[in-house]
């Protein structure tokens, strides 16, 4: 009976995967601008589907986690494989509750995308039976440690994500500033193009149908140099005087990709929502860190050894700490530090998989490899 | 490259994280009197490039001074906070001593010619090398050169009054303008009032002189005090509220300080000591009686209370596919003070002793030898612990049994080999190693050697590895006629003899010993005082908002006050418009409105 249920989390988890793996396609959809020239409802239209298989999909997951729970007679997060679909189901949780205060849909397809990967990797190569736990892990601090460590994991994983997009939206605007400057005049430099959700900064929020005047604005493609002609909002013609400068550089043509950025917000909305995950984040690993001592003084007879899994953890609470010292000392570019929320992903991806895999630690309760 | 800055605030003074602490003048001009601290305001951290000019000529002192500038920039400890974590990652890929020894013997034995290399760079003694301790002491100093003045800066601003009210609202993105029926004064109470306790407010009056213009500003603290002076006067509240923020970010950094240091302290305190301990037997806390000790240079070797720990029985439980699921080791506790009791001793509950702990690290089976030389007299007598191999779930050991007495010393008998608690053999009979970790089917299989032991010669000697150096392997000849190594094989309650005439081995019983860490050490409480004041400050810092809103009333003609408020917070605060709109809902809903 219970061994059975431990194969029925398996089976519900193939079913989270097929969900989030609907989602995926639904929110690249989305993005893709399948419907650009589609009534605005139409293009919600598959946002709308992949938000509710995304839901359908965590349902499946959490009960999943709660099956592998009752099977194994204990909190679900004492493995390796179980840790990752803890990780995971925090990641898919994050993305979604957010979602119910400010929209981020368009964080959607990475997101799906994380979790269908992850997912995979944990049920092919991270799986083991649900069973009892050694000695060592007989301690309320499991429960408290490490389902805090996942929440972290997951909060700093969509983080993570917003700074890609931070870094892929800083070099389309860059382009779109150095464009709109060789068209002269209309475009505003470095300015909010985005025709993105509301980001509730309190600095305006964008009008409805700046994603069309903007990708109007990179149809000028200069015929004579001097005057173009674009397509404007409303579908006319419009001219633009390009003030007697002739263009050097062809501006950008609205490619697939760039029509696609349009439906991401700024990258400074981007960037603020990075940080506020990973400043929760950060909060959280502090836990993690205090805890794991806590818990180490008890289990080891010390509350800091030195063991790699302590130390790598300490890297990467460091490699925050520095992030948010950047974030919050005016002068740094906002680009460094997107590098430095991605250094700390990038470490924290190394404590889980390197550390638990390739290096004899303490913490070597992955139950594989 | 020039850094963000928050719109519309491009070019003025409040771009700092600290600045918002400092003082500004009501023309908008930094008050040059209280410069901030500079690890927080200095942009960057980025020294200004006309102080590597000015250190010319400066001798000693200007160069001492300018290296603890650059020392306490942001700039180099953010350099050092990444340095650290730079630093520290070696410690993850190599096996480092005081974690796990063997591991380090090992990637000797592995990598001959590069290992002693990676040793000249500390690489197996990360945490006790010099750059690492360099880089973790030039942090720590870097941190608190901020810290210090910061904190002093802090403190005096919390004795201080709000900023003034800056003479013109334009600059700042957040801001409302609105006009209200009824008189600057009735409107500044109503204000106040909204303003709650959270926000420090400073009531004051300008003349009405261009208004926005800066006039002569008196203050008070009440709104009641400036209620029955000229009603034309501008009043101006200036509301600041968060300072928990900075005091939390304070907090924080002195209490990473603080847990620094009181581990330091626990260091030089400390002791610990690991024993084994077989059941039946009784262990004295007490230096000598360990199998390994150390204590911190502080500590004092009568600081070690003498109690006796005895070991009545040790229960494992594992399941049947030989994974462990509880170990308890049932003691009798015999304290300084005459009182006995019972205790139990398990992985993660830890037996507390006085101001030490015991714990629980390690178990595995003790076979009970009785050995005869070759004259029949007893040489040795008793358990000898046989240590599980790390990750072995079937619990197959190696152990050492030396006879140094046998044969009045000449020559001295030993033997090496493995116990294994449910023997697994193959077609042959040769051993596989063990299946479960329970004594299912145990048998004690050992090699013998007779020569000098070497334990004369004061050189230490590992009780679990035999030095073969000076032995000579027991040999016999075999069914093919050769000369074979002999292999003694036992079951509990089994006999031998020797070859050659050298007496007799008796398995007689198969007790389990415990391995058993103390340790004394008073800092870890303090290491939690100050872990929780670093997470509390923490999110302080981090989540706490820090918001000014000034108010400018400046009372019309007809009878109605126009109300100016402008609204800015340190860093991003998404919060700050609807917190203005909140303050503002205060005042009567009539007037025409406008917002911007």
């Amino acid at each position: 009976m219970i061994a059975e249920l431990g194969t029925l989390s398996t089976l519900v988890i193939y079913g989270a995967i097929a969900s989030y793996v609907v989602a995926m396609i639904a929110f690249a959809v989305d993005l893709s601008g399948f419907g650009k020239d589609a009534p605005a409802d139409r293009r919600r239209r598959a946002a709308g589907i992949a938000m509710s298989t995304a839901w359908l999909g965590i349902a499946l997951h959490v009960g999943a986690v709660v099956l592998r729970g009752i099977a194994a007679g204990r909190v679900p997060w004492a493995n390796m494989y179980e840790f990752t679909l803890m990780a995971i189901m925090f990641t898919v949780a994050v993305f979604l509750v957010v979602n119910r205060r400010k929209d981020i849909r368009y964080l959607g397809l990475p997101v799906m995308f994380l979790a269908v990967i992850t997912l995979l990797v944990a049920i092919t190569l991270l799986y083991v039976a649900a069973d009892g736990v050694q000695p060592a892990l007989q301690s309320y601090w499991l429960v408290i440690h490490v389902s805090v460590a996942t929440v972290a994991t997951g909060l700093f994983s969509v983080g993570a994500l917003a700074s890609v997009l931070q870094l892929i939206r800083h070099g389309d605007e860059r382009r779109r500033a150095r464009a709109g400057a060789e068209s002269g005049g209309g475009a505003d430099p470095g300015g909010d193009p985005g025709g993105g959700p509301p980001t509730g900064d309190g600095r305006g929020v964008t009008v409805g149908n700046s994603r069309r005047t903007v990708a109007a604005r990179e149809q000028v493609a200069a015929g004579d140099g001097r005057t173009v002609v674009a397509v404007g909002a409303d579908g006319g013609p419009v001219a633009l005087d390009l003030g007697g400068e002739e263009p050097e550089v062809e501006p950008a043509r609205p490619t697939f990709f760039s029509r696609m950025l349009d439906a991401f917000p700024a990258s400074e909305s981007l960037e603020r929502f990075a940080y506020r995950l990973n400043a929760v984040g950060l909060v959280g690993w502090t836990f993690v860190l205090v805890t794991g001592a806590i818990w180490a003084e008890y289990a080891w007879g010390r509350a800091w050894g030195w063991d790699p899994k302590e130390v790598v953890s300490l890297v990467v609470w460091i490699i925050y700490a520095a992030y948010g010292h950047v974030r919050l000392t005016t002068g740094w570019n906002k680009r460094t530090v997107a590098y430095f929320s991605l250094a700390g992903f990038t470490a924290l991806m190394f404590n889980y998989y390197g550390v638990n895999i390739f290096i004899n630690s303490l913490h070597s309760y992955a139950g594989v490899g | 490259m020039a850094g963000y800055t928050p719109h519309g605030l491009r070019g003025t003074t409040e771009t700092g994280a600290e600045s918002m602490s400092g003082t500004e003048s009501s023309n908008g001009r930094k008050n040059p009197a209280r410069p901030p601290a500079k690890c927080a305001a200095a942009g960057n951290g980025r020294a200004p490039s006309s102080v590597s000019g000015r250190t010319k000529g400066l001798g000693v002192r200007g160069w001492l001074r300018w290296i603890w500038r650059q020392l306490t920039s942001m700039r180099v400890a953010l350099l050092l906070l990444l340095l650290l974590a730079v630093v520290a990652m070696p410690g993850a890929f190599f096996p480092q001593r005081r974690v796990n020894p063997i591991l380090v013997n090992q990637y000797f034995e592995d990598n001959p010619a590069l290992a002693p290399w990676l040793d000249r760079a500390y690489m197996f003694d990360v945490f006790s090398s010099p750059w690492f301790s360099a880089v973790y002491l030039l942090l720590f100093v870097s941190l608190i050169g901020c810290i210090v003045p910061r904190t002093k800066v802090h403190l005096e601003a919390l004795r201080s009054e709000p900023t003034k009210v800056p003479a013109r609202f334009t600059r700042f993105p957040v801001r409302s303008e609105r006009v209200v029926h009824a008189t600057p004064g009735q409107v500044s109470v109503r204000l106040h009032a909204a303003f709650g306790r959270r926000y420090r407010t400073k009531l004051g009056t300008e003349a009405p002189k261009g208004h926005g213009g800066a006039g002569q500003a008196k203050a008070s603290t009440t709104p009641d005090a400036t209620a029955t002076s000229n009603e034309s006067a501008i009043r101006t509240i200036s509301a600041e509220r968060g300072y928990g923020k900075e005091t939390g970010n304070l907090v924080f950094h002195l209490a990473l300080v603080g847990l620094l240091v009181v581990t330091a302290w626990g260091q030089l305190v400390h002791y610990r000591g690991q024993a084994m301990i077989t059941e039946g037997s009784t262990f004295v806390n007490s230096a000598l009686d360990y199998d390994f000790f150390e204590a911190g240079a502080l500590f004092g070797a009568d600081g070690v209370a003498p109690y006796r720990i005895r070991l009545d029985e040790f229960v494992p439980d594992f399941t049947v596919d030989a994974q462990a699921r509880d170990f308890t080791a049932f003691v009798t506790l015999f304290e300084t003070d005459g009182t006995t009791s019972e205790q139990t001793i398990r992985v993660n509950h830890p037996l507390t002793v006085g101001g030490s702990r015991v714990y629980l690290m390690g178990n595995g089976f003790a076979p009970d030898l009785t050995i005869t030389d070759a004259s029949g007299e007893v040489a040795h007598d008793g358990p000898v612990p046989f240590i599980p191999a790390d990750d072995d779930p079937g619990y197959a050991s190696t152990g050492v049994v030396m006879v140094p007495d046998a044969n009045d010393g000449d020559p001295q008998v030993a033997f090496n080999g493995s116990f294994l608690p449910t023997a697994l053999r193959d077609d042959d009979g040769a051993y596989l190693g063990s299946a479960h970790p329970l004594p299912l089917d145990p048998v004690l299989v050992l090699q013998m050697y007779t020569g000098d032991l070497g334990l004369d010669e004061g050189v230490p000697r590992s009780l679990l590895t035999l030095d073969t150096t000076d032995l000579d392997q027991v040999t016999a000849t075999g069914d093919d006629g050769a000369q074979a190594p002999v292999q003694l094989e036992l079951a509990p309650g089994e006999s031998v003899e020797l070859p050659n005439g050298h007496g007799t081995l008796t398995f007689n019983d198969l007790p389990r010993f415990v391995a058993l860490d103390l340790r004394y050490d008073p800092s870890p409480i303090w290491q939690g005082i100050f872990a929780t004041l670093a997470f509390g400050g923490l999110i302080a810092a981090l989540f706490l908002p820090r918001r000014r809103i000034w108010v400018r009333l400046v009372p019309r003609a007809d009878g109605a006050t126009v109300v100016h408020a402008a609204a800015l917070a340190r860093h991003d605060d998404p919060g700050l418009r609807a917190e203005l709109d909140r303050i503002l809902t205060a005042l009567p809903p009539d007037g025409a409105r406008k917002k911007q």
